[in-house]
């Protein structure tokens, strides 16, 4: 548990090295940042090297989180060992599915861990009191302060899935290559703002900070074909918790399907607004914030 | 031994109680993966009229019931210990006058029973009612039934006792209880029905002590087995139950000998 000192006092990491007219605090301080996107890429990489410092622990933790996304793998393999099909999407189909979702729910985790925080850490505790002292961003600073880098081998992961799936697939046009990382950006926006709307109940009802759990095990429905399921599930998946649009929505343009093709192109209008829309409800309920003055 | 078994079941059930928000988060939490499997093994049957020699009534019997009761066996105690030792409170844990195995297993039954009433049984109720989750036809099959869930807690707690330990010489429990979560999601049948794994790994499954968690309560009630025959793996769960909680007691010693105690 013991943070290596290399790591914590080695090379830093802004841009003027020690010694030159920015560093008043000597040792190696790079000054005052020059924009605001530097500021935030100072202080992102500041936790990653907080983060960092405790090399096993990282390691571990990435370990772990892969083994559990790769639970999946040997579910999807063993199922269809057994049978060619569910209701006519084949292995690869469900694969390229699984990966696209999986690419998205780990770049959820890397950047938006904040969430889960939010409760406990901010609420109850009051650490919202130093973020609101600060002059930058409150959500923002609570995500970085959760900055999640363990959970890139899990995008890794859900992108070898996509590539394992795409010699059983029909070849992509180069639109779709090239549209391949924007759906995957939206996807990550549609998760995010849903589980951020949610999270403004934190600031209305004072709880232990597990509710948006559920909401997020509900997105787990993302991974599969939408028509598998009952119709009511189906609308309830498009409309009240919209996480057919994270994966399976853009997926089923690359699959060949034209049922979707709306879903599909609104996808990017959906992700993008409604986290847009769900940032400024937060804004708003954070007005509502009472420190506990502890 | 019974009152260290009494004041640590007494403990379980007043630190669940205290957490009722949590419990009833964690029924949320189920019920909606429970939903997922259903939707997705109906959709499965659609098509055909067996998987892996199983019909659907009871493959999704199966999964349902097999998912239900993690949350009566799924121990944290594993988490619990890394954090006692993390804080150094595990020096406070060890000046009490009882023993530390006994009454952790106690509290965590005591955990699992106010789950089983707050979330197992309403969630098996809601899975029988909406979900065509079948209720066993025999009569002996709930004693039986309730004799199995008693063992397959009793896995889950050796087992997260001694990853629980293992942090005491690793210092760090995160990455082990990934591991933990994943073997057991992996091998006790609670995500993934054993009969889909292909045959020879099938085989090696089932000799592990996972298949006791899950699988072993799963077959008993969607009565796969006659009366007699049924016996069989109830056994098999008992001596792995004994075997885990033994091996607990053992480690412990040696564990507590080379435990550093860290400041705090």
């Amino acid at each position: 548990m013991r943070p290596s000192s290399r790591s914590v006092h080695g090379p830093s990491f802004g841009r003027r090295p020690a010694g030159q007219p920015g560093d008043t605090f000597g040792s190696g301080y790079p000054g005052p940042a020059r924009s605001r996107l530097g500021l935030w890429l100072r202080y992102a990489a500041m936790r990653a090297k907080v983060r960092l410092a405790y090399r096993g622990d990282f390691a571990l933790h990435a370990l772990g989180d892969l083994l559990v996304a790769g639970i999946a793998i040997v579910f999807l393999v063993s199922l269809f060992s057994h049978i060619p099909h569910i209701r006519g999407w084949s292995f690869p189909e469900i694969l390229f599915l699984w990966g696209m979702g999986e690419v998205s729910t780990g770049l959820f985790f890397v950047l938006f861990q904040g969430l889960w925080a939010l409760n406990q850490q901010y609420l109850l505790r009051g650490e919202m009191d130093r973020v609101l002292l600060r002059p930058l961003d409150p959500y923002g600073q609570i995500m970085v302060d959760h900055l999640n880098l363990e959970d890139l081998p899990i995008v890794l992961l859900g992108l070898a899935m996509i590539g394992w799936a795409l010699p059983g697939l029909p070849a992509f046009s180069l639109a779709q290559w090239l549209l391949l990382p924007l759906f995957l950006l939206c996807g990550v926006l549609v998760l995010a703002g849903t589980l951020t709307l949610f999270s403004c109940l934190g600031f209305l009802i004072h709880h232990r900070g597990t509710a948006i759990g559920v909401v997020y095990q509900a997105s787990a429905f993302n991974r599969y074909p939408l028509d598998i399921f009952p119709r009511p599930l189906q609308r309830l998946l498009t409309f009240v918790l919209p996480f057919a649009f994270i994966a399976f929505f853009p997926a089923s343009w690359y699959l060949g399907r034209t049922e979707w093709l709306l879903g599909a192109a609104v996808q990017p209008l959906v992700g993008v607004g409604l986290f847009v829309g769900a940032r400024w409800l937060w804004g708003r309920a954070l007005r509502r914030y009472r420190s506990p003055g502890s | 031994m019974i009152p260290t078994l009494r004041t640590g079941l007494a403990l379980g059930v007043k630190l669940a109680l205290a957490y009722r928000f949590e419990a009833l988060v964690q029924l949320l939490s189920a019920s909606v993966v429970a939903l997922l499997s259903w939707s997705l093994w109906t959709a499965v049957f659609r098509d055909r009229a067996t998987v892996a020699g199983q019909d659907g009534p009871g493959m999704i019997s199966y999964v349902l019931v097999a998912w239900l009761i993690t949350t009566f066996y799924g121990s944290r105690v594993d988490q619990e210990l890394a954090a006692r030792f993390r804080e150094g409170l595990i020096a406070v844990d060890l000046l009490r006058p009882w023993d530390l195995h006994l009454h952790t297993y106690a509290r965590d039954l005591g955990r699992a029973g106010v789950a089983l009433l707050l979330s197992t049984i309403p969630l098996l109720l809601l899975a029988g009612s909406l979900l065509g989750l079948k209720p066993p036809e025999q009569l002996w099959t709930w004693p039986v039934f309730a004799l199995s869930l008693l063992l397959s807690h009793a896995i889950g707690f050796g087992f997260a006792f001694l990853v629980g330990l293992a942090s005491f010489r690793l210092r760090n429990a995160a990455g082990l209880t990934h591991l933990k979560a994943t073997l057991i999601g992996v091998f006790s049948g609670s995500l993934i029905p054993l009969d889909l794994f292909p045959e020879p790994i099938r085989s090696l499954v089932l000799l592990l002590p996972f298949q006791g968690m899950s699988h072993t309560p799963a077959i008993l009630f969607t009565e796969r087995l006659p009366f007699v025959q049924a016996m069989g793996p109830l056994l098999v769960q008992l001596l792995w139950a004994l075997a885990l909680m033994l091996l607990g007691r053992f480690l412990l010693r040696g564990a507590l000998r080379a435990l550093v105690v860290q400041g705090g």
